[in-house]
């Protein structure tokens, strides 16, 4: 068991899903996967490697076992379990094993030492996740799949460039960047704030989390974010300017998920507005930073786990996302509805639940940060107005003359939420344990009553302006902008204006090619002509027989495209070089 | 009890903030209709479809 790789036994159990004929068995292959996987890491003692010679120079550290990476390889295999169980009637045998590879790819990562390694799986996770956008089927999921997918390669390639220039200087492993500058620094942060949705580049999770299966948004939720939260650790911790942003990350997109109505779409703003909550305990690179921001990451798996399963199950059983068309579900769900409050609960932070332990830490690390930690007080806020009491309310407590029909959501389902559900009050009741297993095993003391008065009197505070203004509160069924909207609204018009372009200077020198290959046959066929007035070339294209290529397109809409990328590119390595 | 007041007190004045800056502003600046996307796409995926259709060329 020592040497086992937990991220390859995930992607391997994937890959036998793919193959095998028959669904139970699949799921049930996946969740074996998934708890042998957790077993391997739970062995993985600190210093474990894996090494492998690529060539006689560069040398892939596999396995790079420290705190901070079997931390969260830990709750990357216990969520692989939960969702794994959750996922256990998903019929598609893609899907699963894009689920699978997905995790285990997300595990790599984390426990990579070498950046050759780093990329090479945090590019299988883009495409692996990317399917599972893709298979929500709808024409929305396949252009959010797309969008997706444009924006990880983005981010990867950046990542990539960053990591060849620190390759170029001799560097292979991963290591601290903080206080560094150049361009290898800017393109791995730029690389890594992609994956960690750090505006204006967020844009991604709330455009492809709500359209994947409800499986898929689980695993979604999970994964691509915790894993840039671990690079930030790794390679920036201590960088202050991200107190600031992950401050303001949290308040604008605790906003953004006050306005929003698509159920899903909500819960993929309070995934930015709780990461930026890490990025700023991060941010300040003191001990309890670092502990508060991996473990929040690790509860934030748990509790937004919690949370998608819940909302998967409400569109499973109503067919509905919409917050506007969903009421009074918690007399026909009370399972889900149970599960949903409790998460909901630990989100914001309610003392004795898993939220409140990890908050203790980051408030702690922010104390001497007054701007962060007012921001990141008023993050707290927002998830308790838009979460605990907007999502309770409006779809499972409050009162409604709805009558939504349901069907019965599958047990598998109910118990994947129940398990999470159980870990949230677990793991907030007894905090201690999960202190001890973070990098630094930070001991924060949350139980004290000038603790849980703070949090008690912020709770009673927020909700009555929410009692007052109900009627306000109440959902409207429209679409919020956000930054996306500049490369959905004005992308294509840029490029369909650049095509055109393209297209008249092709079509511009097809002519040319076109009106010389007639001169020149003239001239072959009247050579004593060759003197003689120019103007005669209109007879001789009549003579020819050829119509004017005037306007016409040479190229089709693929071969543009293609060719603006090119240009793009050229430019692009231009610059660089 | 002065820490409970204190912080209701943060609790309701950052709760009013957020929910004037959310449902008032932003959902003024930032709220269209559901289709505000849609149009765009379609516009931009009909001309490749009817380029596709033209065997790869297409006629101004």
């Amino acid at each position: 068991m020592y040497n086992l790789y937990p991220g390859l036994i995930l992607i391997l159990t994937g890959l036998i899903a793919l193959v095998l004929p028959w669904q139970k068995l699949r799921g049930w292959i996946a969740l074996g996967g998934s708890a042998l996987a957790l077993a391997a890491t739970v062995m993985l003692g600190d210093g474990t490697g894996l090494a492998y010679d690529f060539t006689s120079s560069i040398r892939l550290q596999l396995l790079a076992v420290d705190g901070l990476s079997r931390a969260f390889g830990l709750i990357f295999c216990v969520m692989a379990v939960i969702a794994s169980v959750y996922s256990l009637n998903t019929e598609s045998r893609g899907e699963k094993c894009a689920s699978q590879v997905y995790a285990g790819s997300s595990l790599c990562v984390v426990f990579a030492g070498d950046w050759i390694s780093l990329i090479f799986f945090w590019e299988l996770m883009a495409v692996s996740s990317w399917y599972l956008v893709w298979a929500g089927g709808t024409q929305r999921a396949r252009r959010a799949s797309y969008r997706y997918l444009v924006m990880h390669f983005f981010g990867g390639n950046l990542l990539l460039a960053g990591a060849v220039w620190l390759c170029s200087q001799g560097s292979f492993e991963v290591g601290m960047l903080t206080g560094g500058s150049g361009g290898a620094y800017w393109l791995i942060l730029l690389g890594v704030a992609v994956n960690g949705a750090i505006p204006p580049l967020h844009t991604w999770v709330a455009d492809a989390y709500p359209e994947s299966t409800p499986a898929g948004t689980v695993y979604m939720g999970s994964y691509t974010t915790k894993v840039a939260i671990y690079a930030l650790i790794r390679l920036f911790a201590g960088t202050e300017d991200l107190i600031i942003v992950g401050g303001l990350m949290a308040v604008l997109a605790a906003c953004m998920a006050l306005i929003e109505n698509d159920l899903r779409r909500l819960l993929s703003y309070h995934i930015i507005s709780q990461l930026g909550m890490m990025v700023a305990a991060l941010g300040t690179g003191e001990a309890a930073g670092i502990d508060g921001a991996t473990l929040h990451a690790a509860f934030n798996i748990l509790y937004k786990g919690v949370l998608l399963m819940a909302a998967g199950a409400v569109i499973t059983a109503t067919g509905k996302r919409k917050i506007s068309e969903l009421g009074g579900l918690a007399r026909k769900m009370p399972v889900t509805a149970g599960c949903f409050l409790i998460a909901s609960l630990s989100i914001a932070g309610m003392p004795f639940l898993n939220g409140f332990a990890s908050k203790a830490l980051i408030m702690e690390s922010l104390h001497d940060y007054t701007v962060g930690y007012w921001l990141v007080m008023l993050a707290g806020v927002g998830t308790w107005l838009s979460i605990t009491l907007k999502i309770n309310y409006f779809v499972f407590f409050g009162k409604t003359e709805k009558d939504v029909p349901c069907q019965k959501v599958p047990l598998s389902m109910e118990i994947a939420m129940v398990i999470g559900a159980a870990l949230c009050v677990l793991t907030g009741l007894f905090p201690d344990f999960c202190y001890s297993l973070m990098p630094y095993a930070t001991m924060a003391h949350p139980f004290t009553l000038h603790h849980i008065l703070e949090y008690i009197g912020l709770f009673i505070g927020a909700t009555v302006p929410f009692v007052m203004l109900l009627p306000m509160m109440a959902p409207h069924d429209a679409l919020s902008l956000d930054f996306d909207w500049f490369y959905r609204k004005w992308i294509p018009k840029l490029l369909g204006g650049l095509s055109r372009q393209v297209y008249r200077v092709f079509s511009r020198f097809e002519q040319i090619y076109d009106h010389s290959e007639i001169l020149c046959r003239y001239i072959l066929r009247h050579p004593l002509k060759i003197f003689s007035n120019l103007h005669e070339l209109k007879e001789m294209k009549e003579e020819e027989g050829e119509g004017s290529f005037e306007g016409e397109m040479p190229v089709g809409a693929f071969m543009q495209t293609f060719l603006i990328f090119c240009i793009i590119a050229f430019l692009v390595i231009l610059i660089l070089e | 009890m002065i820490v409970l007041l204190k912080f209701i007190a943060v609790g309701l004045g950052g709760s009013m903030a957020l929910i004037l800056l959310a449902k008032v502003a932003m959902a003024q600046l930032l709220q269209r209709d559901n289709d505000y996307y849609i149009d765009e796409y379609d516009e931009v995926i009909d001309e490749c479809v009817s380029a596709d259709d033209q065997g790869g060329e297409e006629h101004v």
